[in-house]
């Protein structure tokens, strides 16, 4: 299984791509969508986790890009927020929806469920 | 002061205090990570697996910036919330231009855009809370149009008529909403565009309110 991590923190997507590694889950990470998109060009991932607020391009902006790419591709978004407006957009777009700051347990756990679904 | 007004003013309050409260959500979750990050590491040490002590300097490093840059935030939000405080003081402007860049550092970033702030050492008594709006207003609008790599600069003068602020770099004629030219108005600030700027003549001496 491979993750794809995008937030335009880069000290944060760093640190979890290398704690879900240590989970034995492999993590790439991006921070921008331009970047994601390039990335997921080359090879498709299991599951995007993605920022929603990002600049330039937002997480459900990405998100309809990774679609076309990968069509089999997961998505869970991140939400600094947690607001009623942020919520219904990404339930209405994706799998799952985690409010920042993040637990990595719970990062595994959703990771595991979207893998199901 | 009428209902629309209160509204807008509170609307101002609220745009700001979102962006602040998501800004310290970054900042909290970076920590998290970080600090997650060191629990995972010492867990894998008591497993055998050796630490290096770079590794650990970076991730501790990388937590104190981090502590840094909420304490930035933090110190800016309450430089804001004690804008209300008084209706008219003394101001250094090149302060209240700095802190209204860095307040709307997540707009001008969302919009590909950066905002350069050129030192100035102006003072004026004015009212802070109705500054800080018309200046967050023309930065907002400034970024309306704005692309990736637009570069706008916000500067300060003082000039025979008044304290002249110049907001410039825009990549079209902006086109201001009436709201920001009542903001200033009840100023007593005289609000235009041009060549691609949007500039703002503070009078040196509050208006009188008739309160």
């Amino acid at each position: 299984m491979t993750i794809l991590l995008v937030d335009d923190e880069q000290e944060l997507v760093s640190a979890m791509a290398e704690r879900l590694d240590m989970r034995g889950i492999h993590a790439e990470f991006a921070c921008c969508g331009t970047d994601a998109i390039r990335m997921a060009q080359k090879k498709c991932y299991d599951v995007a986790v993605l920022d929603m607020k990002m600049p330039r391009m937002s997480g459900l902006e990405l998100r309809r890009e990774l679609s076309a790419l990968c069509p089999d591709m997961r998505f869970i978004f991140l939400s600094g927020h947690g607001s009623e407006e942020d919520f219904k957009a990404g339930s209405a777009e994706a799998a799952s929806y985690l409010i920042k700051p993040v637990d990595i347990e719970d990062l595994m756990e959703t990771i595991r469920t979207v893998m199901e679904q | 002061m009428s209902d629309t007004s209160q509204r807008d003013d509170l609307k101002f309050f609220g745009q700001v205090s979102a962006t602040i409260s998501h800004d310290l959500k970054n900042v909290l979750a970076v920590i998290n990570e970080g600090a997650g990050l060191l629990d995972d590491l010492c867990m894998l040490a008591g497993k055998g697996r050796p630490i290096e002590p770079e590794r650990l300097a970076s991730v501790a490093k990388s937590i104190l910036g981090q502590v840094r840059r909420g304490d930035a935030i933090i110190k800016n939000m309450n430089t804001f919330a004690h804008s209300v405080d008084e209706d008219v003081r003394s101001m250094d402007m090149g302060e209240m231009l700095t802190l209204m860049g860095e307040l709307c550092s997540r707009p001008v970033k969302a919009a590909g855009a950066s905002l350069e702030v050129t030192p100035c050492e102006c003072h004026l008594r004015a009212d802070p809370y109705g500054v800080e709006r018309v200046l967050h207003g023309m930065i907002l609008c400034a970024l309306k149009n704005a692309q990736q790599g637009t570069a706008l600069t916000l500067s300060a003068t003082m000039e025979a008529e008044g304290l002249r602020i110049l907001l410039a770099g825009l990549p079209q004629e902006p086109h201001p909403e009436e709201q920001l030219h009542e903001t200033a108005r009840a100023l007593g600030a005289q609000f235009h565009v041009r060549n691609r700027s949007l500039e703002l003549t503070l009078p040196t001496q509050p208006p009188e309110t008739g309160n």
